[in-house]
């Protein structure tokens, strides 16, 4: 009985290790050690028609999804902030079997409904927090509009100001503009609000006519660098305070067409926000960034820590 | 040793005591291979190591000056360009007379045979005011030339060729693209105008994109990297570079620029990593690869698999190996036990165990031989003590009475001459009868009704000769009928009883026997109201060492009748003596009930 127990044991000690010298032999060839080759389908949606002012964030992007083996694509409306056409370009790309989207949304609605129809897609929000999404990547809204006020301020308290409110229902150009307000109202200043378009404010040539408006104010880049050239074209003496970065407003900078202009780490803001969507997809929770900023002028530019953040190497 | 460790070691050593053969050959076995393989595997695997580290680290040398050959290249290239520029256009002209056409189509040129690498190229007065430039030909209204590093190093360093980190060129109204990176190569040079000599910086601009394309189509082994950085360990190439600058990645870059030329091992950020480094010729650059010490098992995954794989084989084989040695070893032995636990319990003949190693083969039939020569001698013995024990009893029988015949005889004389022929008839038939069952064919064991005719042959004799003196009766139960018993076992005890007990008594005596049963065992109880036996007496009657009675009969009767009982049947069997003076005397024969097949086997005899 004893004897046969013992063999017993020595047949599934020898049986075990059998196994496993099989196992480990047929482990390489079983696919488990190479990768499952799934490419991850990520959409971006931009609220504009294209992405000249979204550059630096698209590199971001790019290297985040070469870096994961991850699939890009990217969408333009064909009108500019038009909500109607971002939700439906949205459920388009989430019937198509995009994985995750990335949106620079029109306005939070958008994002919301879509969460509410596609509750098992994730969204990545950028620009604004916009309710429903997974994550969002943005920089503090009010925040950077009190700094731009303050920098507004610090060149020498306005008389009066008017602030382009150019983007519709645009949750972070509102914040931004609200902030801004609030901070110059408190320093006394008069502040003037409109809401216009970013391609009318250059037919819009009245208001630049009325030097009532020591200070103009724009929240985003299309509408500043759009202010930039028609105070350029008019030659006008305004001060023009704007938000984000591109050559041309680069170039407004430069020669103070813009005086100063709030600018957000866009390269870093385009990676993290394809990171979370890949965090999103793999089940993972993704965690919203809010993102550092800075008061950039002309004179900065010398500084190679501004040319990094403001020209990103492709 | 404390007492933790002292329990401990003797619990080790009593279990180690008690292993079978089997488990103490797989244990040390074991101990020992595994000993062995771990002590093989541990140097193989530090020797791989080592082994891959050194080729990993020759093999990034070797990456390493490709990429510091193909760098070189290209900065010597656009060196050259600068010297081309300078030496064979720019030395050549008098700026008093405006040469600026001819400066510029020579420059041209060269940019144009250039262009994949070069930005631009442009000529500076001392005040930085723009001499000549191509591709472009404007300054951007508030470009200050003479406040950039390149210009003041340039200046500063009249001899060197001066090559700038990478940076934004803001100097030119380029519409393609006004914020282009670039590496900067200035100069300090000498310009004549009307026969003096006055300083200026040329500048050329070469696409940072070249040097990117340089140092990025380098592949290092197990996820490594190359990067660039300058002698103050500003980054001018990395991969991840703007990852670094957008704060999202950290590079030890500052570290690595106080390297020397050589293989150097760190830890950053928690990670080992193998850096080596070259310098960058003219330039100062350093060229930096980085290897993570973990990546370089990160491709040899499915060698490090195989190697598991061959490890687990070799287990699997020793393991194999082990039980097979061990059985091999000890079920012979374990045979050869059990044969002899067999042996003890009674089994007649020992198997020979075949198989197994030569010494186990030679104990086996060693023990084979031992065990049968036991058998022999045993059987031996055994016959010895049954042919003793035969003689014994023969002699003893032997000792019985010879002068009852001789009385006998002499009374059947005198009554034939005294004309009593009936009881001369009587006693010779029943001395004919009594010595007839006392040989009994020579047999120990006779059934109970002849001994008990044998005695009543012997008491009809002797009632004769003693003229009746007593009375003889017998009761005879009949559960002892078919019994056996010893033969002239019964006569002696009543020879006893008569010369001891019945012939001194003034009144006529009673003799009496009784055969009855109790239980296993047959009794027969002679009694008689004779004198008795004093009891200091009794208690000696049947002791061997007391000294043989010379009254009549042979006066060891009792003795050898106890003696012959024991000795036939066992030590519980015999007389015992009952007697009480001028009462009488019992004497009780106790003896196995035998029937005929028992009283056979017990004396290994026929019987009648």
């Amino acid at each position: 009985m004893k004897q046969r127990r013992a063999t017993l044991v020595q047949l599934l000690i020898l049986g075990v290790l059998g196994a496993a010298v099989l196992i480990s032999l047929m482990l390489p060839s079983s696919g488990l050690f190479t990768s499952s080759g799934e490419v991850v389908e990520i959409s971006v949606i931009f609220r504009e028609v294209d992405a000249v002012h979204w550059e630096n964030t698209k590199m971001g992007m790019e290297q985040a999804a070469q870096e994961a083996g991850a699939e890009l694509r990217f969408l333009y409306l064909t009108r500019p902030n038009d909500a109607e056409e971002q939700i439906e370009i949205m459920r388009r790309e989430a019937v198509r079997g995009a994985q995750a989207l990335i949106v620079i949304p029109v306005s939070d609605a958008c994002v919301e409904t879509l969460s509410k129809e596609q509750s098992d897609l994730p969204i990545i929000s950028m620009e604004s927090c916009a309710p429903g999404a997974a994550a969002c990547i943005a920089p503090d809204q009010a925040a950077l509009g009190s700094a731009l006020a303050q920098e507004i301020i610090e060149d020498g308290i306005p008389n009066q100001v008017l602030l382009l409110d150019t983007a519709k229902d645009n949750s972070a150009v509102t914040q931004r503009l609200d902030a801004a307000q609030a901070a110059l109202e408190e320093q006394g200043a008069d502040v003037a609000r409109m809401k216009i378009s970013a391609e009318e404010i250059k037919a819009q040539s009245f208001l630049w006519g009325q030097k009532v408006y020591d200070t103009v104010v724009v929240a985003e880049p299309f509408a500043a660098q759009e202010a930039a050239e028609k105070k350029a074209e008019l030659g006008l003496s305004q001060r023009l305070y704007g938000v984000g970065i591109t050559g041309a407003i680069a170039l407004a900078l430069e020669d103070e067409t813009i005086s100063a202009c709030a600018v957000i780490g866009e390269y870093a803001s385009g990676y993290l926000a394809v990171q979370q969507a890949l965090r999103a997809v793999s089940g993972e929770d993704a965690q919203s960034q809010t993102m550092p900023f800075s008061i950039v002028r002309g004179e900065d530019f010398n500084e190679l820590s501004s040319q990094k953040l403001l020209f990103p190497v492709d | 040793m404390t007492g933790p460790m002292r329990y401990i070691a003797k619990r080790i050593a009593e279990k180690y005591r008690k292993m079978s053969i089997q488990r103490v050959i797989s244990l040390f076995f074991t101990i020992v291979t595994a000993l062995g393989m771990i002590f093989m595997g541990a140097t193989l695997f530090f020797r791989f190591s080592d082994t891959l580290a050194a080729m990993s680290a020759d093999s990034t040398q070797r990456v390493l000056s490709q990429v510091n050959f193909n760098l070189d290249s290209y900065l010597r290239r656009v060196m050259r360009i600068s010297d081309a520029l300078y030496y064979r256009v720019i030395k050549n002209v008098d700026f008093a007379q405006q040469p600026g056409d001819e400066i510029l189509s020579s420059a041209a040129l060269l940019y144009e045979e250039n262009r994949d690498v070069l930005v631009s190229m442009a000529l500076f007065a001392q005040d930085g005011s723009l001499l000549a430039s191509v591709p472009f030909s404007q300054l951007k209204e508030n470009a200050a030339p003479q406040e950039s590093l390149w210009f003041t190093q340039a200046m500063t360093h009249v001899e060197n060729l001066e090559f700038s980190a990478p940076h934004i060129q803001r100097l030119f109204q380029d519409p393609d693209d006004p914020y282009r990176w670039v590496v900067s190569l200035s100069r300090h040079v000498q310009l004549t105008s009307d026969g003096r000599i006055k300083s200026g910086v040329l500048l050329v601009d070469m696409s940072f994109s070249g040097i990117e394309q340089v140092c990025s189509s380098v592949q290092l082994p197990n996820g490594g990297y190359l990067y660039l950085v300058d002698h103050n360990g500003e980054i001018i190439y990395h991969p991840r570079q703007q990852m670094i600058y957008s704060g999202l990645q950290t590079e030890n870059y500052l570290q690595a620029a106080s390297y020397s030329d050589g293989t150097h091992t760190e830890l950053f950020e928690g990670q080992r990593r193998h850096v080596t480094v070259k310098t960058v010729g003219y330039t100062g650059w350093k060229l930096v690869a980085v290897v993570p010490v973990a990546g370089l098992w990160q491709d040899s995954g499915q060698l490090v698999l195989f190697g598991v794989s061959m490890l687990l084989f070799s287990v699997f084989l020793m393991a194999f190996l082990n039980f097979r040695i061990s059985a091999y070893i000890s079920d012979p032995i374990r045979r050869l036990e059990h044969e002899i636990e067999e042996v003890k319990k009674g089994k007649e003949r020992m198997e020979l165990v075949e198989g197994g190693c030569y010494e186990v083969q030679q104990l086996s039939r060693s023990i084979f031989s031992m065990v049968s020569t036991m058998r022999h001698l045993t059987e031996d013995i055994l016959q010895q003590e049954r042919q003793k024990r035969r003689k014994e009893l023969d002699v003893l029988q032997s000792q019985i009475n010879p002068h009852f015949l001789y009385n006998t005889l002499d009374s059947i004389v005198w009554m034939t001459e005294a004309g009593r022929y009936q009881e001369s008839i009587e006693m010779v038939t029943s001395l004919a009868r009594f010595f007839r069952i006392s040989l009994s064919k020579g047999r120990s064991m006779i059934p109970l009704a002849d001994e008990l005719e044998h005695a009543r042959h012997y008491m009809n004799i002797q009632k004769i000769r003693y003229k009746n003196k007593f009375e003889f009766s017998m009761q005879i139960h009949p559960d002892t009928e078919g019994l056996y018993a010893l033969k002239l076992s019964i006569q002696p005890i009543l020879e006893n009883a008569i010369y001891h007990g019945i012939s001194g008594l003034d009144e006529d005596g009673e003799i009496r026997v009784e055969a009855l049963r109790d239980k296993e065992d047959l009794v027969i109880r002679i009694s008689d109201n004779g004198a008795g036996i004093p009891p200091a007496v009794a208690q000696t009657l049947l002791e061997e060492e007391r000294p043989a009675s010379h009254s009549k009969g042979s006066g060891i009767g009792l003795r050898n009748v106890h003696r012959r009982l024991r000795l036939y049947f066992g030590e519980s069997y015999g007389l015992t003596v009952h007697s009480e003076p001028d009462e009488g005397t019992m004497v009780e024969l106790r003896m196995p009930a035998l029937d005929r097949q028992q009283a056979q086997q017990y004396g290994r005899e026929d019987v009648l």
